[in-house]
């Protein structure tokens, strides 16, 4: 059957009615302009959505960067105790902003003659003045 | 639009031009940390350095007492004897282009080695090595990365 052969089966059998036509077009007209509102914003929230995207990479880039490069409040040291009775660690100061390698159960340095430069004394020193440390160098 | 890649451009640039611009000298100071006053001609921390030492020991006034400078570019051992009973050796460590200098350090106390480690240097992030105490007060080597 021919497209033709059907509409005029379909006129017989199926009257339009007066104004129909109009009707039908004009509700249909509605849908169309609804559809490509909805489309309209769709697209345009889908660029909002990419550019927000994009900006948030570069700024989570760009945070990165940034706190790579300041000063970390991480361990930037290590220390390792190497003599007996030696207790050393390392950890970053927060309210000092500086790392610190605290090392305990050392003996207190003197300022007397250590016993790497015993001749050290120097014969006719004059006694008056106040005693030079003899380890500083 | 031209204007934030322009910006973005030179915000790259920027921190291209500080990670070129790494650290090639760490200073290396010794003070004496104290509560009594050093004597007036004396040396003493600079006030935020002073600020952050007191935070961390405690104590009312740092006078420096030596001060040495080491290269981060020579990878060979270099020494900062400030005392004869306590000195520390570094070495910085080969490292790649662009990555952070690495530094060796061992502390020596009366001849002997006490403590060895390594450390990162940062600009504006010292080290302060907490040493045995001198007098009244404690010795405290104190690293900057410059």
């Amino acid at each position: 059957m021919h497209d033709s052969e059907l509409k005029k089966l379909l006129l017989e059998t199926h009257p339009v009615r007066p104004g129909q036509e109009d009707r039908a077009w004009g509700q249909l007209k509605g849908r169309f302009s609804t559809a490509e509102q909805i489309r309209s914003l769709s697209l345009f929230m889908g660029w909002r959505t990419g550019l927000a995207t994009c900006a948030l990479i570069v700024i989570a880039i760009l945070a990165g960067d940034f706190l790579a490069m300041r000063p970390y409040p991480g361990s930037f040291a290590s220390a390792a105790s190497q003599a007996p009775g030696i207790y050393a660690t390392a950890f970053y100061s927060h309210s000092a902003h500086a790392q610190v390698v605290w090392i305990n159960g050392m003996e207190p340095a003197s300022d007397q003659l250590s016993y790497m430069d015993p001749t050290m004394v120097v014969a006719g020193a004059d006694a008056s003045q106040p005693a030079r440390d003899p380890n500083g160098l | 639009m031209h204007l934030k890649i322009v910006v973005l451009g030179f915000v790259f640039c920027c921190f291209g031009i500080a990670a070129g611009s790494a650290n090639d000298e760490v200073s290396v100071s010794l003070y004496l940390a104290e509560n009594i006053p050093p004597p007036p001609q004396a040396l003493v921390a600079p006030e935020k350095l002073h600020h952050r030492l007191r935070e961390v020991f405690g104590f009312e006034h740092y006078e420096l007492l030596k001060r040495g400078e080491i290269d981060l570019k020579s990878h060979w051992e270099q020494w900062v004897l400030p005392r004869k009973d306590f000195f520390i050796r570094l070495e910085p460590l080969p490292n790649k282009t662009g990555e952070t200098p690495l530094l060796d350090y061992e502390l020596y106390k009366d001849g002997f080695i006490v403590a060895k480690g390594q450390y990162e240097p940062h600009e504006g992030t010292p080290l302060f090595i907490n040493g045995p105490d001198f007098k009244q007060g404690r010795l405290i080597f104190v690293l900057e990365a410059r």
